[in-house]
């Protein structure tokens, strides 16, 4: 697990703007285009392992949070969008792992996006929320799907939001990696 | 740049499974999966889900137990980085993770295993073989109890894509040209009929994952070293890579039951 302090001060409002709707108005950020220019489609991403130049921020994976205490830390964690062994969908889970908060529950969110010809990623299928202990273990993981229409190549990734119960936590969020996968929304 | 499609990897785990007798799945905070990325985490063998992760071979997709009671565990990850040149599929890391979730959760007794190899993802076109780095990893075996070896057998099947059945005489010539003891395969037979060896584990995974449904099916013959997950992860490496160097290059789903009457080193 990788930790980092990062001093934080912010109040909840600041927190509570910052949720997944947000993060989807900055991935899918464009450029003007002709409007006889077709229209961006799903397509598979380039494999650089990370998002596209501009389309977004850098957001750690890691999240620290303040209480009338003290600073502390905590990893949101996912794994890799992948499709499902059990229906054809692209599913990601993620999680949370508490490093020193004063928190036993955590509100967990996962929206996977699908990678559009235009460079941008955009949300697809649904979101997970589940509000679940640290660790990532049994009942403690939250899933995000999208159900898939066809099966052509198409790049795929999850953001991952944890908001701590009880604290106010920094707004960053864990993209995780494109991975190009048979499954088209 | 290039457009790299992923390459999954799974494993279905049959048998009995006795929980231990301090573990109440009702209430214990871990379960196959969250098992599955702490040991692989601690073995150096995750790649963890970040932009800039490095390492590790590779990344978590799903785990879990059932539902029928006889699968004991499954496993899903994505292979995270092409296989290395001169290495061959990291099966037998990946058995062996496996095999120490489920010693946490409880005793297994392994009646079969169920892999799906992405066997795509060795281009035999492009890589040095891998199979010398598998016979010095074959050491791991030398010296067991002769008692351990036990008559199993292995069946590959490529679903809809029937390079299965061109290359099977093949593999077999090639696997008896190698000097090894890990697996002495007798004999191969050609098969498309589910029902007529005897087998009777459908595909654990939907079609859309490789290219099932299952129908183009080749069974080998042979004695393992012993019947563990090790040995087995070692085998399905080494077939893999028998079948990509001869003509395979689609997923293959691998299932390996021991026959009746042998004696296994786990029980």
């Amino acid at each position: 697990m990788r930790q980092s302090l990062r001093k934080v001060s912010m109040t909840a409002g600041i927190v509570s703007a910052a949720l997944l709707g947000m993060s989807q108005t900055a991935a899918i950020a464009v450029p003007s285009a002709s409007v006889l220019a077709p229209p961006p489609t799903p397509a598979p991403a380039p494999d650089t392992g990370r998002a596209p130049a501009g389309s977004e921020a850098s957001l750690e994976n890691t999240g620290s949070a303040t209480s009338t205490r003290a600073l502390c830390v905590f990893n949101t964690a996912g794994d890799y969008v992948h499709v499902s062994s059990s229906a054809f969908e692209a599913s990601g889970h993620g999680w949370w792992v508490n490093g020193n908060c004063n928190a036993t529950l955590a509100v967990v969110t996962v929206q996977l996006q699908q990678y559009y010809s235009d460079g941008s990623w955009r949300n697809a299928g649904t979101a997970g929320r589940a509000t679940v202990r640290s660790g990532g273990g049994a009942g403690n993981r939250a899933t995000g799907r999208g159900g898939c229409n066809s099966n052509s190549l198409t790049g795929w990734r999850s953001v991952v939001d944890v908001d701590l119960v009880g604290l106010a936590d920094d707004p960053g969020k864990l993209y995780t990696p494109s991975r190009n996968i048979y499954c088209r929304r | 740049m290039s457009i790299r499609p992923d390459s999954t990897m799974f494993a279905a785990l049959h048998g009995e499974l006795a929980l231990h007798p301090w573990r109440d799945p009702r209430v214990a905070s871990s379960d196959a999966y969250s098992l599955f990325v702490a040991r692989s985490s601690a073995l150096g063998w995750l790649t963890e889900a970040t932009e800039n992760a490095s390492g590790g071979l590779w990344g978590m997709n799903d785990a879990g137990q059932g539902p029928e009671p006889s699968r004991i565990a499954w496993f899903q990850v994505s292979l995270t980085e092409p296989v290395p040149d001169g290495r061959p599929l990291p099966v037998q890391a990946f058995l062996s993770c496996a095999g120490d979730v489920v010693a946490r959760i409880g005793t297994p007794r392994l009646r079969a295993v169920q892999l799906l190899l992405p066997v795509q993802s060795l281009d035999a076109s492009t890589r040095a073989s891998a199979v010398l780095p598998l016979f010095q990893d074959a050491g791991w075996f030398a010296d067991g109890d002769p008692r351990w070896r036990t008559p199993v057998r292995v069946t590959l099947d490529g679903g809809q894509d029937p390079s299965i059945h061109s290359a099977a005489p093949e593999m077999l010539q090639w696997i008896r040209s190698f000097t090894q003891d890990v697996f002495a395969c007798d004999s191969f037979s050609l098969t498309d009929d589910l029902t007529d060896d005897g087998m009777v584990l459908e595909p654990a995974v939907i079609d859309e994952l490789w290219r099932g449904p299952a129908r183009h099916r080749a069974t080998f013959h042979g004695v393992l070293t012993e019947w563990s997950l090790d040995a087995l992860g070692w085998l399905a490496a080494f077939l893999a890579e028998a079948a990509s160097r001869n003509g395979v290059g689609t997923p293959l789903m691998l299932t390996a039951d021991r026959l009746e009457g042998s004696r296994s080193r786990v029980d």
